[in-house]
């Protein structure tokens, strides 16, 4: 009798959730998914926002059809227990588990999701426990974070949900079609010794970063973003610039760091990002770089995240996301100092930067005479034009950090590793010339240039007064938006 | 098997060798960019009439109802709108049958009735009759727009099948040339540049026009006719573009917003949608 009553549940759920809610939220909401290929093979813990029954589908049909018999939203039992037809549409057709929201004496009411995600099952949570008012994040139960205690090394998976608060929001029972949006973030684990209140704060946070800028209101468009780029020949000071400068500067607006992590940092201090969401998939960049294995500094992966790179400070470029983006290294400046550094057996002259300046930066296309010399030179650039991959733009303050060839090559022997084509001596020094060359010319345009001296270099000291002129940067931005 | 239209078959050409061109502007970035989109958009709409001329009527006009509902949506999920607007926003849902009815029984003096007379003055009573609130003029406006484009507007394309053969399909080829020359140059924006968008308005209705009184013999319409209604396409177009700019300023809007590029579709679809009464009716009053 039992196994009868289990195939019929089966028989229920599969055809509810593909003959109603996957249709019906496709085609008559037109559901979008963002970053849906973050989504971890394995079990984990889907953690959104709440502000509609319709969430709880949004988030299962993030999953491929073959993955949802191991999915369980988790629902409060006293409400979606109450009558056979929620009992029917939740708790069978949803796959739900139900759980007491007040719990007996001696008992813990969340030890069942503990053990399903034990048993390898995914799970949907609204830590914020009910949907609450439409559009408002409330905070965040502790619950979640007992979970993650229990579960040492789960994943956790924030979602942003927009849109199901106006289209079925709490006491409405009409729901309208308008479009649903799910932003999926990076799945990440949080330490089992942090406090759970804690644990759900950060979550919170996490889904929060999630959430696309409201529209701003009628009045001065917002300005963009002081950017400032940090290069030069030494990897290590760039680096320390990069986190002392995005640290530095977080306490004066929001800003994004961009190297091979994305971090953002403000009054709250320096943390790694959940990602810029960018409109265009990284397949084309990297089925490039595979297939021509461009060469130079850009060689294979290095040119599809050049290209990442670039996308995510051209996504910035609305001043909505933050008031600093800091880089380190451009990938801009970079290309033309490699240009120049000659690396490429031919020559850039001050016309040729110039004009390569214009290229890379999508002011002017390659004229097609040119594109035996540009995929035999600089294979980057050509490939970056001809496919419209990305437009890097210039950054308004370039801190470049100098220091012998030699030195340089000292430190990088000092690591221990075998020595790339190009770290050498000569090509350093080329290399070095070719930033200050290329410097020369962003000055002409107006673009600060800040020369530091790598061996004899204060980080605080140097962040500090780059971060005074990037003020004075922010706040003249600000009022040439405001006098238009 | 029967013989493809002419005008088809011009129709298609005319996407066929507008898209490459389109694609590869559209690498160059600026105010190319956004030419790959509006091409893959002018394709899909290039079914809609291709479908609203060829098919069976309850096959086409299912599928117009579709596409203005999806517009509509697409329009609504953009718009800020008050919870207390729910009923009014389902009203303009439930337009859209009301007002394909009349259009598939081919009387405009019924989608009158059924869109200006019953719509747009129920819609007023339905946000007035909920608890009052501030901002009902704001939400009036937002609703009625959405209605009056992708309701009223839209449901010309279906009148449209009511003029003589190929009517639609010279519509769609004058205005997809009307198009693309202000594509090119870049849109009339007030306080914007204003000689190169002059230039392209001027271009577009010099190329609709030309595009019109050659085409309008095979829709049974005389040149003059063609002509003068390429001429009106494109001044209408470049009207819809002024809303549509002015509307996606208004809601903040753009291209690489955090909405996924649904934006987008306001840009793509308005200035087409805004010309249809505008040729319909010369077509009807004046051209027969």
């Amino acid at each position: 009798m039992n196994t009868l009553r289990r195939v019929f549940r089966l028989a229920f759920f599969y055809a509810f959730q593909l003959g109603f809610v996957r249709p019906v939220l496709k085609w008559y909401w037109g559901a979008h998914y963002r970053r849906r290929a973050t989504l971890p093979k394995g079990p984990c813990i889907v953690v959104a926002n709440h502000n509609s029954h319709l969430d709880a589908p949004l988030l299962m049909t993030m999953f491929p059809i073959g993955r949802i018999g191991q999915i369980h939203p988790v629902a409060a039992a006293d409400y979606f227990g109450k009558t056979a037809w929620r009992r029917t549409t939740v708790m069978v057709g949803m796959n739900a588990m139900g759980i007491e929201r007040t719990a007996a004496p001696g008992r813990d009411v969340l030890q069942p999701v503990v053990d399903a995600l034990e048993a390898g099952k995914t799970m949907i949570f609204f830590p914020e426990g009910s949907r609450g008012t439409p559009g408002v994040i409330g905070s965040f139960k502790p619950g979640i974070g007992k979970i993650v205690k229990s579960v040492p090394g789960v994943l956790v998976v924030p979602v942003f949900l927009s849109g199901a608060e106006r289209s079925l929001p709490r006491g409405v029972s009409l729901p309208l079609p308008l479009g649903l949006d799910v932003n999926i973030g990076k799945p990440r684990t949080y330490s089992p010794l942090l406090d759970a209140r804690d644990i759900a704060g950060m979550i919170r946070a996490d889904v929060l970063a999630l959430a696309p800028a409201p529209p701003p209101v009628p009045g001065p468009r917002p300005t963009p973003p002081v950017r400032v780029a940090c290069c030069g020949i030494d990897g290590a000071a760039n680096h320390a610039l990069f986190l002392a400068l995005t640290e530095k500067l977080g306490a004066s607006g929001r800003t994004i760091g961009i190297a091979d992590t994305i971090l953002e940092s403000d009054v709250a201090g320096l943390r790694e990002s959940n990602g810029v969401p960018l409109v265009r998939s990284g397949k084309v960049p990297q089925a490039l770089a595979w297939v021509l294995r461009t060469g130079g500094m850009y060689r294979g992966n290095k040119f599809a995240q050049m290209v990442r790179r670039a996308r995510v400070d051209e996504a910035l470029q609305d001043g909505r996301t933050a008031r600093f983006v800091v880089g380190e290294g451009s990938p801009l400046v970079d290309l033309l100092a490699w240009g120049e550094a000659d690396f490429y057996s031919g020559s850039f002259d001050e016309k040729g930067l110039q004009q390569l300046l214009l290229y890379v930066s999508g002011q002017r296309r390659i004229p097609f005479s040119q594109w035996a010399r540009f995929i035999r030179k600089a294979p980057e650039v050509w490939l970056l034009r001809v496919f419209d991959l990305a437009q890097p733009p210039a950054p308004d303050v370039l801190v470049l950090t100098t220091r012998d060839a030699g030195s340089a090559m000292e430190r990088i022997r000092s690591r221990g590793r075998a020595l790339l084509s190009w770290e050498n001596e000569a090509f350093l020094g080329k290399l070095q010339d070719g930033y200050l060359q290329v410097a020369s010319v962003l000055r002409k345009r107006r673009i600060e240039v800040v020369e530091l001296d790598a061996l004899d270099l204060d980080i605080d000291r140097a962040a500090e007064d780059i971060e005074a002129v990037c003020r004075r940067l922010a706040l003249k931005g600000a009022e040439a938006v405001l006098g238009e | 098997m029967p013989a493809i239209p002419r005008l088809v078959l011009i129709f298609a050409a005319t996407l066929a060798i507008v898209a490459p061109f389109a694609v590869l502007l559209g690498r160059r970035g600026g105010r190319y960019r956004a030419l790959p989109g509006w091409i893959a958009a002018w394709a899909q709409f290039a079914v809609l009439i291709f479908a609203l001329s060829r098919l069976d009527s309850t096959i086409s006009f299912t599928l117009l109802g579709l596409v203005m509902f999806v517009a509509l949506k697409q329009y609504f999920t953009l718009t800020p709108l008050r919870p207390q607007d729910r009923w009014a926003v389902l009203v303009a849902y439930i337009s859209i049958p009301l007002a394909l009815w009349p259009t598939w029984a081919g009387s405009f003096g019924l989608l009158s009735v059924a869109t200006v007379i019953g719509l747009f003055l129920l819609i007023p009573v339905l946000l007035s009759i909920v608890p009052r609130q501030p901002g009902l003029l704001d939400a009036l406006g937002r609703v009625l727009l959405g209605v009056l484009v992708f309701v009223f507007c839209a449901a010309h394309f279906g009148l449209m099948t009511r003029l003589p053969e190929g009517s639609l399909e010279l519509f769609g080829i004058t205005a997809l040339l009307a198009d693309l020359p202000q594509r090119l140059t870049g849109r009339i924006r007030p306080g914007g540049e204003r000689v190169r968008p002059l230039i392209g308005l001027f271009a577009s209705v010099v190329v609709a026009a030309a595009v019109g009184a050659a085409l309008a013999p095979f829709a049974s319409t005389a040149s003059l006719h063609g002509a003068v209604a390429g001429g009106v396409i494109a001044l209408a177009m470049a009207g819809g573009s002024l809303v549509s700019d002015a509307v996606a300023q208004d809601l903040m809007r753009t291209q690489s917003d955090a909405m996924m590029g649904r934006a987008a579709f306001l840009d793509r679809t308005l200035p087409a949608i805004y010309a249809a009464p505008f040729f319909y009716h010369y077509l009807r009053a004046v051209a027969s």
